[in-house]
């Protein structure tokens, strides 16, 4: 797992019908130690309620992500799993 | 699961059995700030898309789980097809205006 920020969203008519319901949220992961963006944008899905701006958790591994779907055979490997609160780092 | 651009497709006649009937789209993936993080890719359609569609894309294991058999040789898979997409710093975006993959 690792954290990102929320930077947008998307809207998608035509898609797997196994993702219907589902929230699509645009997510910039970030170093957990210096909190500066890294690596390349996920499109994942929300079952956290987050919104734009949130720091939040993202599962990107693929059986762990279904499992927290209500359905099971979503063809997704990314999820929002929390909203990040607070990260303490002691040096 | 990522974005990305159809820019074009593969024509196979022979190829795994699982895997008959299948669409294969060429990909180049991009970032929401219009950056690319690689070359293009590979992936099955199972949404009708075509080249010029703006896509999101699942890779690894799940990819081959929308395809009839599940148990086909797949590592990447179009499972939508984005409308548009809103950045929180930068208005509704129609798809293709990033500007990356024109």
């Amino acid at each position: 797992m690792t954290i990102g920020k929320v930077v947008g969203n998307l809207w998608s008519t035509i898609q797997e019908p196994n993702f219907a319901g589902t929230k699509l949220l645009i997510v910039q992961p970030l170093d957990i130690a210096t909190r500066q963006p890294t690596g390349n944008t996920i499109v994942a899905v929300d079952v956290a309620q987050a919104g734009p701006g949130d720091i939040v958790l993202i599962v990107y591994e693929g059986s762990s992500s279904r499992l927290s779907l209500n359905n099971e055979r979503t063809p997704c490997e990314a999820i929002i799993a929390g909203i990040v609160d607070r990260i303490d780092v002691p040096a | 699961m990522f974005m990305g651009r159809v820019i074009g497709k593969v024509v196979m006649t022979v190829k795994d059995e699982s895997l008959e009937g299948a669409r294969f789209l060429i990909v180049q993936p991009f970032n929401h700030d219009g950056t690319l993080p690689g070359p293009p890719l590979v992936a099955i359609d199972v949404v009708q898309s075509g080249p010029g569609d703006t896509v999101y894309l699942v890779k690894g294991r799940e990819a081959s789980m929308p395809w009839i058999n599940p148990h086909c040789p797949v590592d990447a898979c179009i499972v939508g097809i984005i409308d548009q997409f809103h950045l929180d710093d930068g208005g509704v975006t129609p798809p293709g205006s990033t500007g990356a993959v024109a």
